[in-house]
């Protein structure tokens, strides 16, 4: 390891003394609330990673639930969405997206399916790299765009960077702070508080969600990726609760300031604008999409083609899918081993729903790491 | 609290017995190769990181709008249109599928770590065992070589 100040950090952050202090701090909490369980939900595939790997459920207290919301960009990528891509595969455009959306299925087929068919399916790791495939041919070449703000903000970036003319981008990102309203709407809801991703709060800052908070008497924490970062913002997080400060904290403080990064958020703005939209599983959340602003039409892959889905949408429902519960444990109402097909029917090889197709979704996640691991000790 | 040691020392080796399961070695995070398996690294096998995973690493030369940056040993070049600040050499940056995000002062590193020390605070009077789970940290490594 160099001298590098991330491996002094590194060794700090996974000091089980520390975690220790934590977990104790989360028991008293959650005892001093005196109802159980106590439900918080975070909306970040990279922190059900992190909950999953180091196996932190086993060392929270009996009385509190962590359960992730729709925090997986992949998974709530609409149906209708993937079947675009697929359409303009299938038409003979170059598609190139990233690892993640491939085998995602659509109505009918994934993107890998189109690729059997004799479609040209690129997967690229940055949006640079598609900007890429696209300078070095004369050949149309669409961005099959997915993500979160985070990643939007990559999209937005290469189109203000004036891209070649065979460019142009589909649009399937998504904007999570809509996405957080429509659950704390719902009337089975019993989350009683939210961890934010911290590389989304990165960009928009944690100031966002203070409103958001005092309307649902939801306080939000902003939370970091190791797991003295998710232990210490669910400590927060109870604070909160205890003290009814419904409010935004920052338990990131090292990336995430109030404010956010504000040029980022400007080409954000600038590029794309909020629409209603569906997401898988979820239904349609007002304003959760986002889509490019009239003045890039010229680079946006709707105006661009005519993308015709009719074929791939015939199809009626397998009943497999039917048996699918990725809409509800994407709005944490059930857990993936409560899911009849989760390890059985569904597993990562041969997906069913989209929760078992993307490495941030909720089930593959559990399938991969085991979701509430037999540690011994733990509950 | 037998529990909370193993889950802090041992999910890599139960990660590893998992992907044998699983038929292969998965491509995650600190996946087999990787010089520091706590950490996540850029090598090919660890591509299948989460869309919204920020990495940071140390800026080791810039051209234009374009920075090469060490994450770790790995070298990669990670664009600059994104961060709201200059970025010099030696700054960390956070970088997020191919775009730096942010740009990480040193010192907040460090107040992160003052600000967990001050959550924690508060439970101090508590039997901490820290002590008997690095012993125990430390047997685990011994044991793996």
């Amino acid at each position: 390891m160099s001298a590098q100040t991330g491996g002094v950090a590194e060794l700090k952050f996974r000091d089980p003394g520390h975690a220790r202090e934590l977990t104790t701090a989360l028991a008293r909490l959650v005892q001093g609330l005196h109802r159980a369980p106590v439900t918080l939900m975070h909306v970040c595939g990279t922190h059900e990673q992190a909950i999953a790997r180091f196996g932190l459920r086993s060392s929270l207290p009996p009385g509190l639930r962590v359960i992730m919301g729709p925090g997986c960009p992949v998974c709530v990528t609409d149906l209708g969405e993937v079947d675009e891509g697929v359409a303009l595969a299938l038409q003979g455009v170059r598609i190139a997206t990233y690892g993640d959306m491939v085998k995602l299925p659509g109505s009918s087929k994934s993107l890998a399916d189109a690729q059997a068919e004799g479609a040209r399916v690129e997967v690229v790791y940055s949006a640079t790299q598609a900007v890429e495939l696209a300078r070095a041919s004369d050949e149309p070449v669409v961005f099959f765009a997915s993500g979160f703000e985070t990643t939007a903000v990559t999209t937005a970036a290469i189109l203000l960077a004036k891209p070649p003319a065979n460019f142009s981008v589909l649009s399937a990102h998504k904007y999570v702070p809509p996405a957080m309203e429509a659950v704390a709407c719902l009337p089975e809801t019993r989350v009683e508080g939210f961890l934010a991703a911290g590389h989304a709060a990165v960009i928009t800052g944690y100031g966002l969600f203070e409103d958001f908070a005092r309307r649902h008497h939801t306080p939000v924490v902003v939370a970091g990726f190791e797991p003295l970062d998710i232990l210490a913002a669910l400590v927060k997080l109870l604070e909160m609760i205890r003290d009814r400060d419904y409010g935004a904290a920052n338990a990131y403080p090292r990336c995430v300031t109030r404010e956010g990064n504000r040029h980022a958020q400007e080409s954000l703005w600038r590029v794309f604008e909020s629409a209603d939209g569906p997401w898988r599983g979820i239904g349609v959340i007002p304003n959760g999409n986002l889509q490019l602003r009239k003045e890039w039409a010229a680079l946006d892959a709707r105006r661009r083609f005519r993308i015709d889905v009719s074929g791939l949408q015939q199809k009626a429902r397998s009943e497999l899918s039917r048996r699918c519960l990725c809409g509800k444990i994407m709005v944490g109402l059930v857990e993936p081993t409560d899911c009849p097909l989760f390890g059985r029917e569904c597993v990562p090889e041969s997906p069913v729903g989209a929760c078992m197709v993307s490495s941030e979704g909720t089930c593959k996640i559990w399938y991969q790491y085991g979701g509430r691991p037999d540690l011994g000790g733990g509950t | 609290m037998q529990g909370l040691a193993r889950a802090f020392i041992l999910p890599d080796r139960g990660r590893r017995r998992r992907a044998r399961l699983a038929g292969r070695l998965l491509p995650v995070v600190g996946a087999e190769g990787c010089r520091n398996p706590w950490l996540p690294c850029l090598q090919p096998t660890c591509y299948d990181l989460g869309m919204c995973l920020g990495i940071p690493g140390k800026v080791i030369g810039i051209d234009g709008m374009e920075a090469t940056v060490d994450f770790f040993g790995v070298r990669r070049q990670v664009r600059l249109d994104v961060v709201d600040e200059p970025v010099a050499l030696g700054d960390y940056v956070l970088n997020h599928v191919g775009f730096a995000i942010r740009r990480i002062p040193e010192s907040e590193v460090a107040e992160t770590l003052k600000l967990f020390e001050e959550l924690a605070a508060a439970e101090k009077e508590q039997d901490l065992l820290a002590a008997d789970l690095r012993a125990e940290l430390a047997a685990t490594q011994e044991r793996k070589k």
